[in-house]
């Protein structure tokens, strides 16, 4: 039977294990002796048990994190790589552009990059659902014929333009000189008659011209 | 001619968007864009051009007329870069709308209350001014402009993301609501720089008016929001009002507590202000803001008795430089703009005439 360290009499019936530093110290000490210190046979087993507890957990938990975070960087390059490609079908804006500007070309980009800027808007403002105003129900937008009768010739030229391009890239010639003369056709239409005049300042009277006034060419 | 005389009407009118408070200004901005339409940065010029016709048309209607009385408009690519930074002086234009575009169309109200810009960022941008805090003021006015304009518009807009606009960080109300506001006692007192980092945590950004070097010149800073998602525009302006207000009200301790205990140094520094002003010869923009700022509040404080904050609020405007190009009808260089705008401080303050000799070429002797 091993005898207390402490007292050297009685047996030793506690045993006290710290490692520090990476050493061993065991001490094996009598239940007086361990009264006289404070020490109860539960609360060292306690503290131990919590303690082994604790950095096992510890230990767990890091290795779950690198884990977690090598899963991560690979699910993220993933990601990376498929955004890279990403590309709205509508304005050409890609996901990468919209990364580096904050900016999109068009309606359709919240749409199609949808799933990725919706949860960044959420974290960016207060909240994901707009609660403002909203539309009225009844818009007159197309019911102005000036407007929309230059807006469909606008759309016409876009398609003309187009076309034309793709023509000459075929070599087709025929076609590219008759779509380029309905485009000059339409571009006439379009600047015969601007529909955005550009207010001025109403010009000073001419001044009046002392002497003969104009002179005339000859 | 280096000014549109249209924009010379506008330079001539008093800073009716200068208050007298801590709080000097209120700007509201409202971006829209039209449904059907790529926004204006991948727009052809086709699109462009019908979406500032559509926009125009919509302007020039019977009921969205009434709300902007004796509007003009004017082609983008008509102004000069010296209007164009006169309107940013102005509160008119937003300085990234400066560069050239195609198919801008840039429309004011004859008082310089309301602008409009086609195809800057977005289709619309509207932006109303007023003076001190008056966010409800101006909300009001705002709304109903844009709800005569959704009449004869059809706007984008997404069920859950609201109105959409080309920067993502407007989505939804599209609303960005700025207060300009006046510091100086707290950037004395130290304070100022925790009061402001403070607002990040509501979403709110303050930066300086006038940037020089990282530092705020003359003491001024714009606080705006920086959410517009998940928040109705009436709530979003009320919250903004309540925390500029409190800020303000610091602003007010703190002055109040400098002319009680530090009374013979604010007086110094007021003195000290106004002796440069009235008698300098030659002085940059940024030295001028900062003896503006002390010179304000000294006006505030009842320190100068013939100096009045609608004097401060018309130097402010006169001092920057497309204001003092436009008063002198020429492009001046920087030294020549210092050298004009002291002239213009000497003669509002009652200072000394011209040094004699003073801009005369030098002649060399015979």
């Amino acid at each position: 039977m091993m005898l207390c360290q402490i007292c050297k009499a009685n047996p030793a019936t506690i045993h006290i294990q710290e490692i520090a530093n990476g050493e061993r110290n065991t001490l094996h000490i009598c239940a007086d002796c361990a009264r006289k210190r404070n020490i109860s046979e539960d609360s060292e087993a306690n503290s131990h048990f919590h303690e082994m507890l604790e950095r096992l957990t510890q230990a767990i938990a890091n290795s779950a994190d690198l884990k977690l975070a090598e899963l991560f960087e690979q699910k993220k390059n993933q990601e990376d790589e498929k955004q890279q490609d990403l590309a709205c079908t509508v304005c050409g804006t890609t996901f990468q552009s919209y990364r580096k500007t904050g900016k999109l070309g068009c309606a359709a980009c919240y749409e199609q990059f949808g799933q990725l800027i919706i949860p960044e808007l959420a974290l960016l403002h207060h909240g994901s659902v707009h609660c403002g105003k909203t539309p009225p129900e009844t818009v007159e937008q197309w019911q102005d014929p000036a407007v929309s009768e230059r807006i469909n010739l606008r759309r016409e030229l876009e398609r003309l333009c187009k076309g034309l391009d793709e023509s000459i890239r075929r070599e087709e010639f025929e076609l590219a000189a008759e779509l380029r003369d309905r485009i000059s056709a339409i571009e006439a239409e379009l600047n015969s008659a601007e529909l955005i005049p550009d207010e001025s300042a109403p010009e000073a009277p001419p001044k009046k011209t002392r002497g003969r006034g104009r002179r005339k060419s000859t | 001619m280096i000014f549109h005389p249209r924009i010379r009407h506008v330079a001539a009118k008093g800073p009716a968007f200068i208050g007298q408070g801590p709080i000097l200004s209120t700007f509201l901005s409202l971006s829209r864009n039209i449904d059907g339409f790529q926004f204006p940065a991948t727009a052809s010029s086709n699109i462009l051009e019908s979406a500032a016709e559509l926009g125009l048309a919509a302007l020039h209607h019977e009921d969205v007329r009434g709300l902007l009385p004796s509007m003009f408009q004017i082609k983008h690519e008509l102004l000069t870069v010296s209007d164009r930074e006169l309107l940013v002086e102005r509160e008119l234009l937003d300085r990234s709308h400066t560069d050239t575009a195609p198919c801008r169309v840039f429309v004011c109200a004859e008082d310089g209350s309301t602008s409009v810009l086609m195809n800057g960022d977005d289709h619309l941008w509207l932006h109303m001014t007023a003076a001190g805090s008056a966010f409800r003021e101006l909300w009001d006015r705002m709304s109903a402009l844009e709800s005569a304009l959704a009449r004869h518009l059809r706007f984008a807009f997404h069920p859950r993301l609201g109105y959409l606009t080309s920067a993502a960080s407007l989505a939804g109300t599209g609303l960005k609501i700025t207060f300009l506001i006046h510091l100086p006692a707290l950037g004395l007192s130290g304070r100022r720089k925790k009061i402001l980092e403070r607002l990040e945590d509501a979403g709110l950004t303050a930066a300086p008016y006038f940037p020089v070097d990282g530092k705020a010149a003359g003491n001024l800073f714009l606080i705006s929001n920086s959410t517009s998602l998940g928040e109705r525009e009436e709530d979003l302006g009320l919250r903004m009002t309540k925390m500029v207000s409190a800020i303000s009200r610091e602003e007010e301790r703190t002055r109040a507590e400098l002319l009680g205990n530090q009374k013979l140094l604010f007086l110094n520094a007021c003195g000290r202000a106004y002796g440069l002003l009235r008698n300098t010869y030659l002085i940059p923009t940024s030295e001028a803001l900062d003896a503006l700022s002390i010179m304000k509040l000294g006006a505030d404080s009842g320190v100068f008795r013939h100096f009045t904050r609608q004097d401060w609020a018309e130097l402010l405007l006169e001092c920057q430089p497309a204001h003092l190009c436009c008063r002198k009808n020429m492009n001046l260089p920087p030294l020549e703009r210092g050298e004009y705008r002291a002239t213009c401080f000497r003669e509002r303050l009652h200072g000394p005439e011209p040094a004699p000799g003073a801009g005369e070429p030098d002649v060399p002797d015979a």
